[in-house]
């Protein structure tokens, strides 16, 4: 073995990572030639000199990353009855299901709407109260709710539904005028559908032109007695 | 003169997690099966080295920051979502996070339009004010670490690449291979290289001494 092909092995030999038969004669050239025993000596110690080099401190990337992947779920029986899922992030609450639906499903469906996964957390108490407040009847003027994975006109809509006050309701045409598209009364009815924060985002306080509370995720009679409990005549409707 | 065998091949130096370290592939699959805390384990057992690595390469730490997020993020989604348990059984999980990260810190470069195999540019390169404001008891470490910044910062991104993965993170040359392609054999060569010009790039006085004791 010559001396360039001895010097490309020697720091493999420091960790013992050559095979047996090269070792041998590494070892064997090395101990016959100074000049390489030299140079694999000072690039050896170059190299412990690297190792010991402490890194520098840096703030874990943890909470960013955990803020990108995942949001928080857990389970929620408020004092009027029934259950609910409730999934949030650090800003607010992002989606409430209906306690029923099947965990895998609640999952699923978060997963394909906000590309997140969820995991258990419990729910923040200032989320908590929020949400039993609304379904009181005192939902908060500021809902704690995170919009951000919803798309622009989506988020706009649900905007202009948490500035219907308390004790009032609106129909499909003022929230679609409101959004800056009059015209797409139909597309303004969707999102109110499939409003992920219910409640907290009072898609209850639309009704139709036509009359009645009109249809809900919960079914009419959710709707009815939340809009009763925060003082509409519902029977004027 | 005789050669202390052990200067060569000392006890215990051999280094860990080769060929598919079962560890690695426990924590890739618990990831996988999406059990609760595995991600978070996974984020910190390795941050410090990628972040470590990808600030040599782009030299800037909020970039270093951003990609080494962005590489967990994208870590995360494929193993969930992408990656079967059967081939979770032949990823090497460090030796893959790093090219993940590799690669984004490139397009990153890329972004920017900016020579990727120059040295770094004086602005990029570590600061030499550090080693004044340090306290004494960490000064002559924080000193020879700003030295061999200075020096690695100067090198080819290539050698500065194997500069870093192979002494600061340790790795094996299997899992060198595994990370930057190309032989074991070949990359013992490369690595030699590039040693051999940090310590060409370090002052006269900063250089190992290289006599034999």
């Amino acid at each position: 073995m010559n001396c360039a092909t001895t010097l490309h092995h020697v720091d493999a030999l420091r960790t013992g990572e050559l095979p047996a038969d090269v070792s041998r004669q590494v070892e064997r050239h090395l101990a016959g030639c100074r000049s390489c025993r030299e140079t694999g000596h000072e690039l050896s110690e170059l190299a412990g000199r690297l190792g010991e080099r402490p890194s520098e401190p840096a703030a874990s990337c943890w909470p960013a990353v955990e803020e990108a992947l995942f949001h928080g779920l857990d389970r929620l029986e408020p004092p009027t009855g029934g259950a609910y899922w409730v999934a949030f992030s650090a800003r607010g609450v992002t989606a409430i299901v209906p306690g029923d639906t099947p965990r895998p499903e609640v999952e699923a469906t978060h997963r394909r709407r906000f590309d997140r996964d969820l995991v258990s957390r419990p729910l923040p108490e200032r989320f908590a109260r929020q949400v039993v407040a609304a379904l009181q009847g005192r939902a908060p003027a500021e809902p704690a709710v995170d919009l951000t994975g919803l798309s622009g006109l989506e988020r706009t809509v649900l905007e202009e539904l948490v500035k219907i006050p308390r004790g009032q309701v609106r129909q499909y045409g003022w929230i679609a005028r409101r959004a800056g598209r009059p015209r797409a009364a139909r597309a303004v009815g969707s999102f109110c559908a499939k409003n992920p924060v219910p409640f907290l985002v009072p898609c209850h306080r639309v009704v139709p032109a036509s009359g009645g509370v009109g249809s809900y995720a919960f079914g009419p009679a959710m709707k009815r007695a939340l809009l009763e409990r925060e003082g509409v005549a519902v029977a004027a409707l | 003169m005789e050669i202390q065998s052990d200067v060569w091949n000392p006890a215990g130096a051999a280094v860990a997690a080769d060929v598919g370290d079962p560890a690695e592939r426990a924590l890739a699959l618990a990831v996988h099966r999406r059990q609760d805390g595995a991600f978070e384990r996974l984020v910190k057992l390795y941050e410090r080295g990628l972040l470590d690595y990808t600030r040599h390469l782009l030299g800037q730490a909020e970039d270093a920051q951003e990609v080494v997020q962005d590489a967990f993020v994208r870590a995360y989604r494929a193993l969930t979502r992408q990656y079967d348990e059967e081939r979770l059984e032949s990823l090497r999980l460090r030796a893959w996070l790093y090219r993940v990260a590799r690669n984004l810190a490139f397009n990153k470069q890329r972004g920017k339009r900016r020579q990727l195999e120059t040295p770094l540019t004086d602005d990029e390169l570590p600061a030499a004010a550090a080693e004044d404001s340090t306290p004494t008891a960490g000064l002559e470490r924080a000193q020879e670490r700003a030295r061999l910044d200075r020096a690695l910062a100067t090198l080819p991104r290539e050698s500065r690449e194997l500069i870093v993965l192979r002494f600061l993170e340790e790795m094996p040359y299997a899992e060198l291979a595994a990370t930057l392609g190309g032989s074991e054999a070949a990359l013992r060569g490369k690595v030699f290289r590039a040693l051999k010009r940090l310590r060409d790039a370090l002052e006269p006085s900063e250089r190992p001494r290289g006599d034999e004791r």
